[in-house]
């Protein structure tokens, strides 16, 4: 793994610092941000090579192993039951760490999205122009239900349902025959009530959020016989952004 | 303890395999007698070339298991019965224990909890009960350079599998049933009960560990040496058992 | 033409500021603004009122590079947007450097003539010399695609939470980097 950026290379810290010094200070100095100086201990991958030197689609298609993320997610679920008061607060732990996820993985889906539409090299998208920004909910949740869920899994959702009850238009639900997340983790009867596909849940809650669609996301069971962990997500907007939504239809926005 | 083996109801099967049975059992039944008629303990290590370890023959009457065979249907199922699992910590607890085959005697917990511990012990005493071999000193052959780390040929003695380290009890045969044992790096006993002309016993038992290893092992509930409740570990594992049969 | 860069996070808060000039045609790559007294607070007001616009536009184009939105022409500034689909705003002002009226007028100051000098080349391009030219929004889109690309490696360091300055020094150099290629 390569540092983090705080810790990077001297070396351009230093070139950073002629450019600076070389324009009038009257003009420049107090509008930028001040440069860290290089302190001691900074240190720099051995090959000088900087997570900004490495290209985002290296790992496009790599895949890893089931079985270290499945030790790895369980032990993250054993971590957030740490001291929790109920199902509820570890529900909430688990989304809680699903939610930056969400965030970043927004931008890396649309950068891949719009790098391979550029180039077109080995892309299998035939669509030249970059994706829009989701504006409207239906927009927002195909993509949830099929970019990001092969992005994370490698294949869609398996439903994308809207509430039919009027009280509720705000509430969508994504189902997920089997989760991944779920696959090797049983419950335990006393906690029947748990979904550590809340995590899942929290990744969606950070691409609602980051494209500016103000949601609630929580993870349901609802077993059928044929997929017995079978969870529906439950997307619920906030009212902001129905008002938004209405806004929009009448404008014709897409 | 019950002692009680139910010798009627063999009575069932096809009489092909009546024909075939007898055969295997009482050849086995007659090396049972000769080789521990009046010792103590009621082991016997053979040293056939084909089982890499001590096969333990035990005649139906020493051992006791509450297990009776309720009248299989068809000769396939018969060849692929299993009938039970026991799976033993390293403590010696008992941790899970399922039955596969309706029909057969229930144990009360208790009882379970005996036999795991029991059989815990016997195992142990089978480890260190095996056969030292001394090895002539001029003796220099490259497999018993080999053996594992517990078998110092500096000593001048090998076990009787040279190569294999001891591991104990591998299985155990009657003529209602066979009992194959299973050990873990880690300690963990699988105690598999089937058929005893139930073939390819090893992949059967591989299986069922994979199956551990994935679904309890991996599952963040799962209370490392407590006893197993995996509701997925039970869906797979019937449902894999299901699907052999 | 001088430039001035900015993120800003989803909540507001500039994470990034960066201030250079034209590298084509000549340029130097250092920034001058026509009110250099007051360009250091002037260019901040102007890139913060342009958020307005900003949030109405998001919500009619899709698109995440919103092209040229806001003009303020008493500092002859222009806006140029860029959104991630996260939520953090990429705010370029651009501000073409003051041509002289007339080519006898130009050695009017004696201290700007090295500077208009370098401009009556760099006008010769096409990016500097008008704002809104399709020139100009294509290579201010590579320019904010490029910073797009340096920006998601950032976010996607585990000790990066969204709405931190981002401090590092290579980011820097890849911003500045990427204005020298194609502002």
């Amino acid at each position: 793994m390569a540092a983090p950026p705080r810790h990077s290379s001297m070396m351009s810290t230093s070139n950073a610092g002629t450019l600076q010094s070389s324009t009038t200070d009257r003009q420049q100095a107090p509008q930028q941000l001040p440069t860290p100086q290089p302190t001691q201990g900074l240190r720099v991958p051995s090959n000088r090579k900087t997570i900004y030197d490495r290209h985002l689609n290296r790992s496009r298609n790599a895949e890893s192993s089931r079985a270290s993320f499945a030790y790895l997610f369980g032990e993250m679920v054993t971590y957030a039951q740490r001291r929790v008061t109920g199902i509820q607060d570890l529900e909430k732990r688990l989304n809680e760490q699903g939610y930056p996820l969400g965030l970043r993985l927004l931008d890396l889906l649309f950068y891949r999205s719009t790098s391979t539409s550029s180039s077109a090299l080995s892309s299998s998208s035939t669509s030249s122009s970059p994706p829009n920004r989701p504006l409207r909910i239906i927009t927002l949740l195909h993509l949830i239900h099929g970019p990001l869920w092969r992005l994370l899994f490698q294949r869609s959702a398996d439903a994308l349902e809207h509430s039919v009850s009027p009280d509720t238009p705000n509430e969508y639900m994504i189902t997920d025959n089997d989760p991944l997340v779920n696959t090797y983790i049983s419950v335990p009867r006393e906690m029947n009530m748990l979904n550590c596909a809340a995590f899942v849940a929290g990744i969606i809650e950070g691409v609602c959020d980051g494209c500016g669609f103000e949601a609630k996301v929580s993870a349901h069971n609802q077993p059928t016989e044929m997929w017995p962990s079978r969870t529906v997500f439950l997307v619920r907007f906030g009212d902001s952004v129905m008002e938004r939504e209405k806004v929009l239809e009448r404008n014709g926005v897409k | 303890m019950n002692t009680s083996i139910h010798h009627d109801q063999v009575g069932c099967r096809t009489a092909k395999d009546i024909n075939k049975l007898p055969t295997a059992l009482t050849r086995k039944e007659q090396a049972d007698f000769e080789h521990f008629p009046a010792t103590s303990t009621s082991t016997s290590i053979s040293s056939e070339k084909s089982t890499p370890a001590c096969c333990i023959l035990c005649s139906a009457s020493t051992l006791s298991i509450g297990h009776a065979v309720s009248t299989p249907d068809t000769p396939d199922s018969v060849a692929m019965a299993v009938f039970s699992l026991i799976i033993i910590n390293k403590a010696g607890g008992l941790i899970y224990q399922r039955e596969f085959q309706a029909g057969l005697r229930k144990l009360s917990t208790n009882d379970y909890l005996v036999l795991a511990g029991t059989f815990h012990g016997v195992h142990a005493i089978t480890r260190s009960i095996t056969p030292k071999l001394p090895l002539a000193p001029t003796t220099n052959s490259p497999a018993a350079a080999s053996p594992g780390s517990n078998t110092p040929v500096a000593s001048g003695y090998s076990y009787p599998i040279p190569g294999a380290s001891v591991s104990g009890l591998e299985y155990l045969e009657t003529d209602k049933f066979r009992l194959t044992c299973f050990q873990t790096l880690t300690g963990t006993k699988f105690l598999l009960f089937t058929d005893p002309m139930t073939g390819n016993v090893d992949t059967i038992i591989n299986k069922i560990y994979e199956l551990y290893a994935d679904y309890v092992m991996k599952n963040p509930f799962y209370q490392l040496e407590m006893p197993v409740r995996c509701e997925a570990f039970d869906r797979h594992l019937g449902a894999w058992l299901r699907g052999r049969t | 033409m001088s430039y001035y860069f900015t993120i800003l996070s989803p909540t507001d808060t500039p994470i990034f500021n960066i201030a250079f000039g034209t590298s084509k045609g000549g340029g130097d790559g250092i920034a001058r603004f026509r009110f250099p007294d007051t360009a250091q607070y002037m260019n901040q007001f102007i890139i913060h009122s342009s958020l307005d616009i900003v949030e109405e536009a998001q919500w009619t184009n899709g698109g995440m590079y919103l092209k040229h939105i806001d003009t303020y022409p008493p500092a002859a500034a222009y806006i140029s947007a860029f959104l991630t689909p996260s939520g953090a705003r990429f705010l370029l002002l651009h501000q073409p450097p003051q041509l002289p009226s007339g080519s006898s007028s130009g050695l009017g100051s004696s201290s700007l003539l090295g500077s208009s000098a370098s401009t009556t080349r760099a006008s010769s391009s096409s990016v500097a010399a008008n704002p809104t030219s399709p020139q100009t929004e294509e290579a201010v889109r590579q320019f904010m695609n490029e910073v797009y690309e340096s920006y998601v490696k950032t976010s996607m360091s585990p000790f990066y939470k969204q709405g931190m300055e981002i401090k590092s020094p290579v980011f820097r150099t890849k911003v500045t980097g990427a204005g020298k290629k194609w502002l």
